[in-house]
């Protein structure tokens, strides 16, 4: 067995940064073919997948290769996150809309969205959005559900959401006639969608439905029994349009050699990739895996791996059991609350009042990873799930009156 | 987080449920039921239906009938909507015994005229009728003229769809009276669409045709574009017909 002793140690759990990806040859042979076939039709593909098997790490990777040479048209991609919070309707799209709006002043991208039909496209789906999605704000335009339910009208029957559509489309088919002035495409990456609202849920099954030629939708869904039904509505309809699926399973040996060499610079002999690749096969467990390996010091043999496998087969515990008793404290306080967290709340929770060390250690963190300045999640949603069963009763009731606390007085800062 | 609105959303959207979770039933009951009630209208049933539940049980926790019995009704609204009519009818038959029992007169007969929808959704048209006609009795003894107008247009559509026109027409007639009386103008164009669709059914093709375009100025008048879209829809096809008919003549 060759061996490499250049151990960087662990690493973070969350997604893969695109210049470590590994393995998934044949996945990622499936989505250039999509991505070339996007200038004759609008393209969907679906990477969907059980929690850990990469799908985050994937789109990484798909944006940064679109956006850079994947295909040797360095064409615009964006991706966006649906959150777990329950009840942020439309939220994504709204960023996905202010992110283009960005673009066109300062992206690299700028002069293909700087087009006066895009530009005045996304102002009016902004405007109903404005109109629709404030929870704070007055009743919405047109007719409301309580209205319709007093008239005996069904849901389908909302005109906001029909405009809103119809306004998508055009921003759609705006870029779609600026991309190919340009002979390029653009890609729209959207992360979680099994957490998408029944409305945005709804928005993007009407928009596959009639996605213009050079516009390229490219959506991540973890398969779960909670998110089964909705899955299988989402294949029905990527089926009925002749989209593709790219299912992400296990890693075969080969990706899992990879995967230790390019994310640990490890390098790891045939038995043991095979072994490897039959036993655990996920990345999300490859990580936790790897990372007990380099905690314990051991040599990346077989008979390690061996060793660890028990602790390493249920990820979430191995990684929570690997962390110190101040991680895990932390891990615990926070487990309760919705993505993203901001700082402020954070400092609140764990009670620690030095903002600029507090913000220095999530950031170093393994199991935290900043979305934005001062805005934090979980580098991997599993590690919150797994917490979150797992705390008792008394301390669920005393974490969440502390997170109340926290947000009333944050509520009245806003 | 590029947007204020949804900073403070999220944050009150977790508030909701950290109060909820940490048994500050007091606390929680009015924003999950004012979330629940939001989320409705933008149409998120799902999300709607369990802030909902979630006032119904802090309702529950605070002994406030008062707010139970609006939980429950809400609860209706959301199931109705998601074509969950026997569990929506359970859910307003609780509220109608809260409403009852504390006296709400007003909640009893909007939750009575709810109970009509239901049963008129589900073809069960004498219950719909018996369910309308006891919402309007109380409607008309606490005086709440809005909701009298509503009652009477849904009594309007039951008589039309069992094909009672000529019952169909005096109901829609009353609702129009009212409306008129009280400005409601979106009213006033609905029923007016209706009693052009009851000539339209008796063949009394010019009268229809006046129906539809008094709905139609009403509609223009007030920018409600689906509105437009149905009457002139309306029109068109009834214009169709007439030619057609005299043509075959």
């Amino acid at each position: 067995m060759s061996q490499s002793h250049s151990r960087r140690g662990e690493i973070s759990l969350g997604p893969c940064p695109p210049d470590e990806f590994s393995g998934r040859f044949d996945e990622r042979k499936t989505l250039l073919e999509v991505l070339q076939g996007a200038k004759d039709h609008g393209q969907v593909v679906m990477i969907s997948g059980r929690r850990g098997s990469g799908k985050s790490s994937f789109l990484i990777w798909a944006e940064n290769g679109i956006q850079d040479e994947i295909d040797g048209s360095n064409c615009p991609a964006i991706r966006k996150e649906f959150l777990e919070t329950e009840g942020m309707v439309f939220f994504t799209y709204r960023e996905l809309l202010t992110d283009l709006k960005e673009h066109q002043k300062f992206g690299w991208f700028r002069k293909s969205l700087d087009d006066p039909k895009v530009k005045k496209s996304i102002e009016v789906a902004l405007g109903i959005l404005e109109k629709m999605s404030s929870l704070a704000g007055p009743a919405s335009i047109g007719v409301d559900a309580g209205v319709a339910a007093a008239r005996g009208l069904l849901p389908s029957e909302n005109i906001d959401y029909t405009r809103l559509l119809s306004s998508f489309l055009q921003i759609f088919r705006a870029l779609s006639e600026k991309m190919a002035e340009e002979d390029r495409f653009l890609a729209i990456l959207l992360d979680d969608v099994q957490w998408s609202s029944g409305p945005d849920f709804q928005l993007m099954k009407d928009l596959i439905k009639s996605l213009p030629t050079r516009i390229v939708l490219i959506i991540a869904f973890r398969v779960e029994s909670e998110s089964e039904k909705k899955y299988a509505e989402l294949q029905g309809e990527i089926c009925r349009f002749g989209h593709k699926e790219i299912t992400l399973g296990g890693m075969t040996k080969e990706a899992v050699k990879e995967f230790a060499s390019r994310r640990y610079k490890l390098s790891i002999d045939e038995p043991t990739a095979d072994f490897l690749s039959l036993k655990i096969g996920d990345p999300l467990c490859l990580v936790g895996c790897f990372n007990l390996l380099q905690k314990r010091n051991l040599a990346p043999s077989l008979s390690s791996f061996k060793e660890i496998l028990p602790q390493a087969l249920d990820s979430a515990r191995c990684i929570y059991t690997g962390l110190d008793s101040k991680w895990q404290s932390r891990v615990n306080s926070l487990c309760i609350l919705h993505p993203p967290l901001r700082l402020s709340v954070i400092s609140c929770m764990l009670e620690e009042q030095d903002l600029v060390v507090l913000k220095d250690e999530l950031d170093q963190s393994l199991v935290f990873r900043r979305l934005e300045p001062e805005l934090y999640d979980f580098a991997h949603p599993s590690l919150r799930e797994y917490r979150r069963k797992e705390l008792p009763e008394g301390a669920v009731i005393k974490l969440n009156s502390q997170a109340a606390k926290c947000l009333e007085s944050l509520e009245a800062r806003l | 987080m590029k947007n204020r609105d949804y900073d403070r959303q999220l944050v009150e959207l977790s508030l909701a449920e950290h109060l909820f979770f940490a048994q500050e039933y007091e606390k929680a009951l009015d924003l999950n039921l004012r979330i629940g009630d939001r989320l409705y209208d933008l149409f998120d049933f799902d999300s709607a239906l369990q802030f909902t539940e979630r006032a119904e049980i802090c309702a529950e926790k605070t002994q406030n009938k008062d707010k139970l019995a609006s939980s429950l009704h809400q609860k209706g609204l959301i199931l109705q909507s998601m074509f969950r009519f026997s569990e929506a009818l359970e859910s307003y038959d609780q509220s109608l015994e809260i409403e009852r029992e504390i006296g709400n007169r007003a909640g009893e007969a909007q939750t009575l005229h709810q109970i009509g929808i239901v049963y008129q959704l589900t073809n069960r048209f004498p219950e719909a009728l018996e369910s309308y006609n006891q919402s309007l009795e109380i409607k008309k003894e606490i005086g709440g003229r809005a909701g009298e107008a509503q009652t009477l247009h849904q009594i309007g559509i039951v008589y039309q769809l069992t094909n009672r026109f000529p019952e169909a027409l005096e109901s829609y007639n009353q609702s129009l009276e009212i409306e008129k009386e009280i400005g409601d103008r979106a009213g006033e164009a609905a029923t007016l669409h209706q009693i052009g669709m009851v000539y339209q059914l008796t063949n009394r093709f010019p009268e229809a045709l006046e129906s539809y375009n008094q709905s139609l100025e009403i509609v223009r008048e007030i920018g409600d574009e689906t509105g437009v879209k149905v009457n002139m829809m309306a029109i068109q096809a009834l214009v169709r017909n007439d030619t057609k008919t005299h043509v075959t003549k």
